[in-house]
């Protein structure tokens, strides 16, 4: 399997092959995770993907094949997913069931809405997480990158990294069982 | 529970049951859904970026592109187009008069005399406006002379070449090699000398003057067995002298290396 970066330096020099295999293997990966950053909202999502591949072509031509070429990427997702939330007129709000995009039509329907509830339930507990913690919890937990990783992309010291991990994780637990105690 | 998960809180420093207690969220974690890619929006998204694919360059651009080369060529617009054509006139002229003579030494002559002129035409006063200007992208003065005293060189050395195989090719009598080392040093001296002095004088009127001059002299005191010591120095018998040619090029070259550093050293001054 190719390198990211020989990929990244294959469509600067206007390779579609190297293209069509980079997004192939990145898409669904940014989706999950800006899907998840946006509270479950996969057009929302889908559009912040296409956002990022698109800011990397128009700066392909600078990227220097040192840089490791996943950082870089989710640094633009990374971006782009804060100027959205900091715009006043997109202030982030707890998602309702009709909003979220998650059907899984493998399960029988009463298993589907509790799927569903537990969900959403995650799903309002990460949004009440704020959002520097949640980028690091999501970035390490879903998208299982290190934590030496996140710093480069977030542009933070590897110690805030753990802190915040730690930190997000335990008010996560506290969310939780605040949660499951007033049900 | 996640082991990555806990593993790395160990590492981060928690105790070994409040990792164990974090890493447990995992089943609250997993919950969370993941999204399936629309194919068609994927397709979508790969058009668009194709369309912001760079160009694949073809050889030649990317050689183009090579920093000496680019040079080379942005160089081009400036050197006088005249040079050029009068060059090419003279030496085919030079070439076509041998041929039918066989006279060598017309061409033999002819070749240093041309560029030397064409170099002595490079650093005039329009030139130095360009100078000016070209300097505003960082690229020092001696590099853009250089290129251009390249270019014109160059274009000589080229022209003389071709009339040389050219004339050996008509003229069976003719040898190639001897030809072209018969005005390939005296060609490196005289544009070196003729650079220097552009440089100093600033006029390229001056310059060619005394270039050409230099030239004749030589030509015409060297066939003329003197024992007058006068006459013998200012034929200057080491210019086109077999042994000498080494030395001449050399001197040449370092004419030309003394010439861009005074051109620089200009530059510095003027713009203190």
């Amino acid at each position: 399997m190719r390198a990211d970066e020989e990929l990244a330096y294959g469509v600067q020099r206007g390779s579609k092959e190297d293209l069509t295999v980079l997004v192939e293997r990145y898409y669904q990966p940014l989706l999950i995770y800006l899907y998840r950053m946006c509270g479950g909202n996969q057009a929302l999502a889908e559009d912040m993907v296409q956002e990022t591949l698109l800011r990397v072509m128009r700066g392909i031509s600078l990227y220097q094949r040192e840089r490791p070429f996943k950082t870089w990427l989710y640094t633009i997702a990374t971006n782009i997913v804060r100027n959205h939330f900091q715009r006043a007129d997109t202030r982030y709000t707890d998602n309702t069931y009709e909003e979220m995009d998650y059907v899984d039509d493998r399960q029988q329907p009463e298993e589907t809405i509790t799927t569903i509830e537990e969900a959403q339930l995650v799903l309002q507990v990460m949004t009440k997480l704020p959002e520097h913690q949640r980028e690091v919890v999501v970035l390490f937990y879903y998208q299982e990158l290190s934590q030496q990783q996140i710093a480069d992309i977030l542009h933070i010291p590897v110690g805030t990294v753990k802190s915040r991990l730690s930190i997000g994780l335990r008010r996560l637990r506290d969310m939780i069982n605040e949660m499951e105690n007033s049900q | 529970m996640n082991d990555r998960l806990k593993q790395i809180l160990i590492e981060n420093g928690e105790t070994s049951e409040e990792a164990e207690s974090l890493a447990s969220l995992s089943r609250f974690l997993d919950k969370l859904p993941k999204p399936q890619a629309r194919q068609l929006h994927r397709q979508k998204t790969l058009e668009l970026l194709s369309a912001y694919l760079p160009h694949e360059k073809s050889r030649f651009e990317r050689f183009s592109e090579w920093y000496p080369v680019a040079l080379l060529f942005s160089q081009i617009r400036v050197i006088h187009y005249e040079i050029w054509l009068a060059s090419a006139f003279v030496l085919s002229m030079g070439m076509i008069v041998t041929l039918f003579t066989s006279n060598l030494l017309l061409f033999s002559a002819l070749a240093p005399m041309v560029t030397a002129v064409g170099v002595a035409l490079l650093y005039d006063h329009d030139i130095v406006q360009m100078l000016e200007i070209e300097e505003t992208t960082r690229t020092s003065s001696r590099v853009l002379l250089l290129a251009r005293l390249t270019l014109v060189f160059g274009f000589n050395l080229t022209l003389a070449l071709i009339g040389s195989i050219i004339l050996a090719v008509i003229r069976s009598e003719i040898s190639l090699l001897p030809l072209i080392m018969s005005w390939l040093a005296p060609m490196t001296f005289l544009s070196g000398l003729a650079f220097l002095c552009s440089v100093l004088l600033v006029d390229t009127l001056a310059t060619s003057a005394f270039t050409l001059l230099l030239w004749m002299v030589h030509l015409i005191l060297k066939s003329q067995a003197s024992s007058n010591n006068l006459i013998h120095l200012l034929s200057m018998p080491g210019l086109s002298d077999m042994t000498n040619r080494p030395l001449v090029v050399l001197t040449g070259i370092l004419l030309t290396v003394v010439g861009l550093w005074v051109a620089g050293l200009q530059r510095t001054q003027q713009s203190a």
